[in-house]
């Protein structure tokens, strides 16, 4: 039996306040953990996911719904752009390249979207079967979008109009599924990729539909062969150019930081199109969040706080029924500096095993967000290791089991034996 | 084993003590008597080490006590004084046992389960071993605090009024115990009390008088 092992006793001994102690704790501590790791995660995905886009352009509208939709495909599109205008701007020297995005199509709750090989390639995405779809109808899905709906190489499937289920179905244009991405952990995971003329013929044979009341099956491939053509007969350059085309959005990477001072500006002013600059857009949106996080924390540091207080109040009190105790070990031989490690050593014995409980349960609620989270949003919180802050958080911890213990351990210094024994 | 020379002590001017000189050679017993408010226990803190003396000096086992600091005086204390209290306290959040071991460890004692099972045997305690103290019965319970005193095998024990809330059967049975333990562990033994029954259990005794306490007091 050593002064360590009494400590612990002693905390044993009490099992309603040393509980109540680590209940409040642990809440604390699991609060602020479980807003750290999510905190961390959302801005990690996020920011990965704006990863080589500097600029994006869609129609004129709230810049924060442009880059939602355009680049985290969570909010509704703004509008269309002219093709036209899109590779007018395109021109400019400060642009390095610009990917088209064309959207508006769903399946099953996963948005289609139209685009060139550029836009996997950004987000470096790698195939896991198949390839990367060559002519209009051929589509690579996500990793995400394969394990939900069961979609394998060669299946074929229908888009429904608008990004939620329920849409209108464009019967007869079946896309054939030709390749598989890995899972990355970017926002191409929930997305069906095609080539932007796949979009435009879609919709082309649906306003046919609508003029004539009814449906030839020739007419969609004959439309398909006249556009390869013409595609390769206008080469490189200008492959989308079409003056009645639209897309929705452009995804840009300028060649020169200069491009940052001077195209968003020209855009906004001079084109009846919107620029919007993701980590601009994105910094605003984190500072809203901020304040929100922060409120959490705050809210969570009173309750660390307070459980000090309940650690203090629960070694104080314990102290005065134990003077006598105090005094009885010093008798026995226990020194001045024995009894102070004991009382200190109860204080950070308690704060330890909250933060570990604390720890614990952050984990719990996190894996419990995953599962709810992941199939709403698509967005996973797994990869759940020690954080920087969360050693800070320890550190703080540990400070208040010491401070609430600091002035029981004063008054055991101060203890004054043969009073103690006498008066008991 | 015990030799104190002129001690005196004060809790303020007015309320001095002056004690007679103890010398209580190795395994014998001394009784202090004395009424209340006389310096009884004060004198026996004195003796521990609790408190120290304005003047005089102490000497235990060849060791002079006043010439002790903090954790030596503690060490000290640890090892060669047990001290057995009127009212018998313990830790409470640990049991019998590990009450003993606690004081085995607090007295650079190695931990001895054999040792420990042998002393409780003695006082008829065996069976409450893994029993926490405050369970115990009053007549166990002071029988637990002797187990406390002699567990270390102390040279020096000290009694401060063991008997004086017993009943005549009870008070016979602790001073029986409280000898045969001593004898046992070949220590002195200097029980304080104001108990007039003990006076034929020792050969050796001292009376403290009222003279010996100066009350400045108008």
């Amino acid at each position: 039996m050593t002064i360590f092992k009494l400590s612990f006793k002693n905390i044993l001994s009490k099992p309603l306040s040393t509980g109540l102690s680590l209940l409040l704790l642990s809440l604390g501590v699991g609060l602020i953990s479980l807003m750290l790791q999510m905190d961390k995660h959302l801005k990690d995905q996020m920011s990965a996911n704006v990863r080589g886009i500097d600029m994006v352009v869609g129609a004129k509208g709230s810049p924060l719904q442009l880059i939602l939709s355009a680049v985290f495909q969570v909010d509704v599109p703004t509008g269309n752009i002219k093709l036209s205008e899109a590779n007018k701007l395109l021109r400019n020297r400060l642009i390095d390249y610009g990917i088209p995005l064309s959207y508006g199509d769903s399946y099953n709750g996963f948005r289609i979207v139209g685009t060139d090989e550029r836009y996997p390639e950004n987000f470096q995405m790698k195939l896991a079967e198949g390839s990367i779809w060559s002519k209009s109808m051929e589509v690579t899905i996500g990793a995400a979008v394969a394990k939900k709906t069961g979609l394998k190489l060669g299946d074929q499937f229908q888009g429904s109009h608008g990004l939620s289920d329920g849409g209108h179905v464009h019967e007869g244009q079946d896309y054939t599924v030709v390749g598989i991405f890995k899972a990355s952990g970017s926002v191409v995971d929930q997305l069906i990729l095609s080539n932007i003329q796949s979009v435009w013929d879609i919709h082309d044979t649906h306003a046919h539909e609508e003029e004539e009341h009814e449906y030839e099956e020739g007419e969609v491939h004959e439309h398909e062969h006249e556009h390869e053509a013409y595609e390769h007969a206008e080469g490189e350059g200008h492959r989308y150019e079409e003056d009645n085309r639209e897309i929705t959005a452009l995804l840009i990477k300028f060649k020169n930081p200069l491009g940052l001072v001077q195209l968003p500006r020209m855009v906004n002013e001079n084109t009846n199109m919107q620029a919007a600059l993701p980590n601009y857009e994105l910094s605003k949106l984190f500072s809203l969040m901020g304040i929100a996080t922060t409120t959490m924390n705050i809210v969570a540091m009173i309750v660390i706080l307070v459980s000090g207080i309940s650690v203090f109040i629960s070694l104080y009190l314990s102290l005065r029924e134990r003077t006598y105790e105090m005094a009885l070990l010093r008798t026995y031989g226990a020194s001045r500096r024995q009894l102070l490690a004991m009382i200190f050593q109860e204080g950070l014995v308690i704060s330890f095993f909250g933060f570990v409980l604390g720890f614990v349960l952050s984990r719990v609620g996190l894996l419990l967000i995953s599962v709810f989270v992941k199939s709403e949003y698509h967005y996973n919180f797994l990869e759940a290791g020690l954080i920087p802050e969360e050693g800070i958080l320890l550190v703080i911890t540990l400070l208040i089991g010491f401070f609430s213990a600091l002035i029981p351990a004063v008054t055991v210094y101060k203890i004054d034996i043969s009073k103690s024994l006498s008066n008991a | 084993m015990l030799i104190s020379r002129a001690v005196t002590f004060e809790y303020d001017k007015s309320n001095q003590f002056h004690f007679p000189d103890i010398n209580l050679p190795e395994g014998t017993n001394l009784l202090v008597l004395g009424d209340s408010g006389i310096g009884k226990t004060t004198l026996l803190h004195l003796t521990a080490g609790l408190l120290k003396p304005k003047s005089g000096s102490i000497e235990i086992d060849r060791t002079d006590i006043m010439q002790l600091e903090g954790k030596d005086l503690d060490r000290f204390r640890g090892a060669h004084i047990g001290i057995i209290f009127q009212k018998p306290y313990f830790i409470q959040s640990l049991t019998l046992r590990e009450n003993l071991e606690l004081i085995q460890y607090l007295g650079n004692r190695a931990k001895d389960g054999h040792r420990i099972k042998l002393v409780l045997d003695d006082l008829g305690l065996l069976g409450k071993m893994n029993t926490k103290p405050q369970y115990l019965s009053q007549g166990e319970q002071q029988r637990a605090g002797i187990a406390l005193a002699v567990i270390n095998q102390p040279k020096l024990i000290l009694a401060d009024e063991p008997t004086s809330a017993l009943d005549d059967k009870n008070c016979r049975r602790v001073i029986e115990l409280l000898k045969n333990q001593t004898k046992k562990n070949k220590c002195s033994l200097m029980i304080i009390t104001h108990d007039q029954r003990l006076k034929t259990e020792f050969e050796n005794s001292i009376k403290l008088a009222s003279t010996n306490q100066t009350n400045n007091l108008p």
